[in-house]
Order: C-alpha cells, then sequence, then structure tokens
C-alpha cells in the first residue's frame, strides 16, 4: 500500500513538473505579480495635475498657490482664466483638482477676516478625491498656521503607529498579496486535477487500479500542497528580502501555519474538483469561490464594517484567517496561542471539505 | 453568412447552454459581486473602534470623551487601565487607543495647544489613517464649538470650501460599481475564452473541426462571434441591475456605453483566444489568463489604486490592460455623461488593442495538426 501511495504521489508530481510550460506558468507568475503589484498598490495620490484660477493674482495667493506646488502630491500647476474652462479641462481629466482664490483674497488675509479658496474634485474618481481633499485642507491650514500666524488654543493629535511606525503601505500589500497569489496557486492546482483526468478520460485508469479512494485523494492532495507551500514561502522570502518587511512572529510557526491554511484551500480546491465534470467548470468554480471569497476576507475593506450577513458569511472565509494570521505572524509579534485560534477554523474547513470530497469520490467510483 | 460559421457558431450556443457553469459565470457571479461592491464594500466612510483613556478627569474632558461616543464613525470604549487598553489593540479588538493626558484642560484654558496622545494599529495601513483623522476631526469640532474654550480658539483666516463635481454625494457606490464590471466582464473575455480553444485541441475535436472546409476566419469568428453575444447579454444584465436594483445614478447615453462595452469585450477576447491557441492546454492557459487577465484588471485598472500614482514602468504595463481604458470610461460615463474626449480616446485604444489582437489570434491559428 505504501508503495502504491507514494507512486500515485510520484504520478501528479510528475504531471505537474515534467512540462517546463506548466513549471514556469506555477512558478513565475506568482512572483512577478508580487513585485509588480507591490509597487503599483498605494494609497496616497501622487503626480496630481491642479489648475488654478488666482483671481487675486497678489503675493499672499502666490504664497498659497506655492505651497501647492510644493507638497510632493501636487504636480503640475496650469493657470486658468475662468471656471468654464477648468470644468473642460476636468472634463477631459486633464486635471484632478481645481483651485479657486477670489479677488479680494489679498485684502481679507490681511486684514485676518475670515474667508475661504475653493477646491473642487473629479468626484468620479471618488476614492482619489476624498484624499486629495484632505492633502488640500492640509495645505490650506498650514498657510493659515505658519504664513498668517493664526494660534491660540488648539489642539495636536500626537500619533504613534504600532506595528508599521511609518504607515508604509506595502507591508499591508505584500503580506495581503502573499496570502492572496497563494490561494489562486493552490485552487488553480487542485481543482483541476480530478476534473481534468475525469475530462481526459484518464480517472477510468484510476478506478480500475487497486487504489483505494482515501489513498487517491491523499496522492491528489500532497503534491498540490508541496508546491503551494514551496511557492508561497518563495514569495515571503522575496518580501523579506526585496522589500524589507519585517518578521516579527515564529518561522516554525508560521511554516506550520501555511501548511495549515493552504491544506484548507487544497480542501476547497478537491471539494470543486470533486463535483465538476470537466475542467472548464473547475475553474469557473474556483473563481465563484475566490473572487466573492477575496473581496469580503478583509483586505479590501474591514470586516466588522459589513452587513451582518456578510460577517456570518465570512465566518466560514479561510481567506480571512488567512490574512489574520499573516498579519500577526509578520507584523504584531503574534504568539502561538492567538495563532493558533485562528488555525483552528481553517483545520475544520479543511477536515469538512476532504471528507467531502472523499464521500464524493467514492460514490463516483462505486 | 456562411453555413459553416453559422454551424460553427450554433455548436458553440449549444455547448454554451449546456454547460451550468457558463450560467453561473455570466450572470449568477456578477450578481453577487455587484451584491458584495455594494454592501459588503465600504471605502470613504469605514467605521473604526477606538479605546479611550482619560487621564484629565475634568467636567470638560468628559464632554470630549462623549463627543467620541458620539460620532457614528466610532465605536467607542472607555478604558480605565491603559495596558489592558493596548493590549486590545495587539489581540485586534481597537484600531486605536485615544489617552487625554493630565494636563489637557489646563493647556487649554492658557490658550495653548493641548497634546491628545494617539496609539494607531499600523498593520491595518488604511484604517490607522482613519483613526488619525477621525481622531483629529473630533476633537477639532469639540474644541471650536462644543467646548468653553471654544473663545481662546482663533478662527482660522482661511479655509477651504471643497466641492465635487459629478459625484457631489461623494459616495465610492457610484465609482466602484460600474468600474468593478471591468473586472468582472474579464471573466467572461480572457477567463472562459482562453479555456475554449484550448478545450478543442485538448479533446481532439479540433481535428474534427480541420477536417471540414472550414477556413480560418470561420474558425477563429466561430469562437469570437457566441462569447461575444454571451459577454453583451452579462454586461446588458449587470448594467441593468446597477441601474434600477442598487440604483445607482446613469448620466450617459446607452448606446455609447454599449458601443464601448462591445470594444472591450472584443480585446478581452482576443486577449483569452490568444492565450487559449498559443497554450492549446486547458491548464496552462487558465493560469495564464489569471496572470494577465483577472489579476491584473483588478490591481493595475485604476478601479482599487490611482494609474497616476504608480511608478512609470507600471504604468507603461497598465497600457496594455484592456480593463484600465475601460474603468476610465465606464466611471466618467455613469457620473458625467459622455465626454466627447474621454470616449473618443477610449474607444480609439480599445479598437487599436482589439484589431492587434484579432490578427494575431488570426495569424497563430493553426490549419494543420503536425506544427
Amino acid at each position: 500500500m505504501r508503495t502504491r501511495l507514494f507512486s500515485l504521489i510520484f504520478k501528479e508530481f510528475l504531471a505537474i513538473w515534467k512540462d517546463p510550460k506548466s513549471r514556469t506558468l506555477i512558478l513565475l507568475p506568482p512572483i512577478l505579480q508580487l513585485l509588480i503589484f507591490v509597487n503599483a498598490a498605494t494609497m496616497e495620490v501622487k503626480n496630481i495635475k491642479l489648475g488654478v484660477i488666482d483671481r487675486s493674482n497678489s503675493i499672499e495667493s502666490r504664497e498659497l498657490i506655492s505651497r501647492f506646488e510644493a507638497s510632493r502630491w501636487f504636480k503640475k500647476v496650469v493657470y486658468v482664466k475662468n471656471e468654464k474652462n477648468l470644468r473642460i479641462l476636468m472634463n477631459n481629466k486633464l486635471i484632478m483638482a481645481g483651485l479657486l482664490i477670489d479677488d479680494d483674497f489679498n485684502k481679507r488675509v490681511n486684514a485676518k477676516k475670515p474667508t475661504k479658496v475653493q477646491v473642487v474634485l473629479d468626484g468620479r474618481q471618488t476614492n482619489s478625491a476624498g484624499i486629495i481633499s484632505s492633502y488640500a485642507s492640509q495645505i490650506v491650514s498650514s498657510y493659515d498656521k505658519t504664513y498668517i500666524g493664526q494660534g491660540g488654543a488648539g489642539i495636536n493629535i500626537d500619533i504613534r503607529n504600532w506595528f508599521n511606525p511609518n504607515l508604509e503601505f506595502k507591508w499591508y500589500t505584500l503580506v495581503s498579496m502573499i496570502t492572496l497569489l497563494s490561494v489562486v496557486t493552490t485552487l488553480l492546482l487542485t481543482s483541476l486535477s480530478i476534473a481534468r483526468e475525469r475530462e481526459l478520460g484518464t480517472f477510468e485508469q484510476l478506478t480500475v487500479s487497486p487504489l483505494r479512494p482515501v489513498e487517491i485523494l491523499i496522492g491528489k492532495t500532497v503534491p498540490p500542497l508541496c508546491i503551494s507551500v514551496v511557492v508561497t514561502l518563495v514569495m515571503m522570502t522575496i518580501a523579506k528580502l526585496c522589500f524589507n518587511l519585517p518578521f516579527t512572529g515564529n518561522i516554525y510557526l508560521l511554516i506550520f501555519a501555511t501548511i495549515v491554511a493552504l491544506l484548507s484551500i487544497v480542501g476547497i480546491g478537491l471539494f470543486i474538483s470533486s463535483i465538476c465534470k470537466t475542467q472548464q467548470q473547475a475553474i469557473l468554480g474556483a473563481f465563484t469561490f475566490q473572487m466573492p471569497a477575496t473581496l469580503i476576507s478583509g483586505f479590501v475593506s474591514p470586516i466588522e464594517d459589513m452587513p451582518q450577513a456578510f460577517q456570518v458569511i465570512s465566518a466560514i472565509n479561510p481567506l480571512r484567517y488567512h490574512l489574520v494570521i499573516g498579519k500577526g505572524l509578520f507584523l504584531k509579534d503574534m504568539q502561538a496561542p492567538d495563532v493558533i485560534i485562528n488555525l483552528i477554523p481553517l483545520m475544520l474547513i479543511a477536515l469538512l471539505t476532504l471528507s467531502v470530497a472523499t464521500y464524493m469520490f467514492k460514490a463516483k467510483l462505486d | 453568412m456562411n453555413p459553416i460559421l453559422k454551424a460553427l457558431i450554433f455548436k458553440e450556443f449549444k455547448q454554451i447552454v449546456r454547460d451550468p457553469s457558463t450560467i453561473i459565470i455570466a450572470f449568477l457571479l456578477p450578481f453577487i459581486l455587484l451584491l458584495i461592491y455594494m454592501y459588503g464594500i465600504q471605502l470613504d466612510t469605514v467605521r473604526v473602534s477606538l479605546g479611550i483613556k482619560n487621564d484629565d478627569n475634568t467636567p470638560e474632558t468628559q464632554t470630549l470623551v462623549k463627543s467620541f461616543g458620539h460620532s457614528k464613525y466610532v465605536n467607542s470604549t472607555i478604558y480605565d487601565d491603559r495596558n489592558e487598553m493596548y493590549e486590545d489593540i495587539v489581540r485586534g479588538k481597537l484600531r486605536g487607543a485615544i489617552t487625554i493626558p493630565n494636563d489637557f484642560s489646563k493647556k487649554l484654558s492658557k490658550g495653548e495647544t493641548a497634546d491628545i496622545l494617539v496609539i494607531a494599529d499600523g498593520s491595518e495601513t488604511n484604517l490607522a489613517n482613519y483613526v488619525q483623522s477621525y481622531a483629529s476631526a473630533i476633537s477639532a469640532n469639540w474644541l471650536n464649538y462644543a467646548s468653553k474654550y471654544k473663545y481662546k480658539v482663533e478662527v482660522p483666516v482661511v479655509s477651504t470650501d471643497i466641492r465635487y463635481w459629478f459625484n457631489q454625494e461623494i459616495d465610492s457606490h457610484h465609482f466602484i460599481l460600474p468600474g468593478s464590471l471591468a473586472v468582472t466582464m474579464t471573466l467572461i473575455g480572457i477567463l472562459l475564452t482562453a479555456l475554449v480553444v484550448a478545450r478543442e485541441w485538448e479533446r481532439g475535436t479540433m481535428e474534427a473541426i480541420l477536417t471540414t472546409k472550414a477556413t480560418k476566419m470561420d474558425i477563429v469568428l466561430g469562437k469570437y462571434i457566441p462569447y461575444f453575444i454571451l459577454g453583451m447579454c452579462s454586461m446588458m444584465f449587470s448594467v441593468f441591475m446597477i441601474v434600477t436594483v442598487f440604483q445607482i445614478p446613469f448620466r450617459g447615453s446607452y448606446l455609447i456605453l454599449f458601443a464601448v462595452a462591445g470594444l472591450f469585450l472584443i480585446s478581452s477576447l482576443g486577449f483569452g483566444l490568444l492565450i487559449s491557441t498559443v497554450l492549446k492546454n486547458q491548464f496552462l492557459a487558465s493560469q495564464a489568463a489569471l496572470s494577465v487577465g483577472f489579476l491584473p484588471s483588478l490591481m493595475l485598472s485604476g478601479l482599487v489604486f490611482p494609474i497616476s500614482s504608480m511608478p512609470l514602468w507600471i504604468q507603461w504595463i497598465s497600457y496594455f490592460i484592456p480593463a484600465s481604458y475601460f474603468v476610465s470610461f465606464i466611471t466618467s460615463e455613469f457620473l458625467a455623461g459622455t465626454v466627447m474626449i474621454v470616449f473618443l480616446a477610449n474607444s480609439l485604444y480599445l479598437s487599436l488593442l482589439g484589431a492587434i489582437l484579432f490578427f494575431a489570434v488570426y495569424h497563430k491559428t493553426q490549419m494543420r495538426l503536425d506544427q
């Protein structure tokens, strides 16, 4: 029985590994994507083009404009004659923000009478618009304090960010992307495996072999699990070496948690594969799981902020626990008991999906 | 239309209708995703849990603590023990911890600047930014309007008056729901079509097609047309849902919307079919479709992260992704109505990309088994 099982595992490894195209397509994309996406993901809005209507045309107004120009967010300042031209520029997406200064600006500033500058933003890019508005308010309020010298009582927020002192968005993206990419790779490797044998007719050969259903399933579990654990560890090493992602937890705990976490995904993949007849169904099935699971994992938007129904569903979403463990071990020095609490749901998911897959398998074999 | 092409299209349609997975991917999954984007994802107003420890127990600071409790963006809990509060940050129960130091009211009454100490959970990087801005907004609001120190504050001379054009309510759902279609459509446009030619080669049915009188053009169009129709149906269904069920305002023209959607779909189909034609293997094709289709469309299209902030070499990559043109177009069409330059520029790019990919697919389509 031992040799039987080993030769099946060996055969599965070969099926994935012997083809050079398949090798490259499993290893290369996750690593490349990690490098690209981590550099692409930023919540900061930079290189903002600003249109300015300066009706005051005074030292005071030019000082304010130059503060916009000098900040690291705004790149290009375009002077515009009137509101109509400003609207045309914004319509055509040539500027992302506009600044309007009235003609009595300098008089009011010198007399210390309250005045307003208008900032218009392109609401089509809702997210960026919100962020730019806070940049603009910051610049104007610092102008108010340092140039005009308004003071008096005030409150200063003295903020410290634990676990990520400079709020490096890259750290957050790295941990999330590693999780996401390793889940994608694992799902792809497993969801197609049984469906492919069935579509190509090699499934019958398995059924006439002396292997028991459980053995076949183990043979289908071990190779993809090993490959995806290795791919994940490679991505983590890259994150550490190329992006200086700190690692605060215990390395053995991380490896153990990665294996358990990916086992739950292998379970889901094999479950999908066992109920599908063709590879097309399997891959589309994998996506029907993957896309919603990614969106409600807490990666895009916090879970505690979702409606009750989504919170209930996310309790059985393995990606959610992956993210908590990943962030915990890399950034927050999470201790073993807390890691294990988050691993228990993953173990249950693995146990459930793998047993259902075995059952479906048995039913098909008999 | 010649009878062979007609037969090929008919055959493809039968395959689409007989497989429930196509219907799921074209209609059910888009609907589920829209539901999640609408109700599950909040990008502009996020509620955060904050802990508050008041070391300056005066009636005035108590009103400040109350102001935090009244904010609809904050779930506040009052702590007596600082260590307990900090431990709840490590556990992930709190996103931020606020300490009001014991000299707080003394400094304010002297007309000085008083500090509030805030600890934020930086591992949730984005939420940490919210913690900071809520803490400063709530405390500034309290100081200027509710506290007895409001007379000690020198009113700012210059303040900003912010206007949002095209989306006054600044509701991110108006942006994300239409924009998300660019990602959802890659499922049909790239992923599904990446499988269809590879499937014929893997199963050996390509041989059967090659023995007929079908020309190269018949074979290529026989794949483009059915999936184009399926994709357009799915698109119309999603737009219908967005406008009627989710009540997102649409200010543009449906004719122009679907015309550009068609161009977007053609270039996506080109990507999918090219992958499929070159790789001839469903496993490899799906891996490749993921790598050039779904994930880049999600990350590099401008839907989640602004393209203009990305490093230049990544901006160049985004020019080759059809979704980045479509996100730019569809969000503008929904919120601002038809803007000629946005419409024409994006259509031009999409047509160009679609034409190049079509010729590549045509060129790579093999008419012999042994090559």
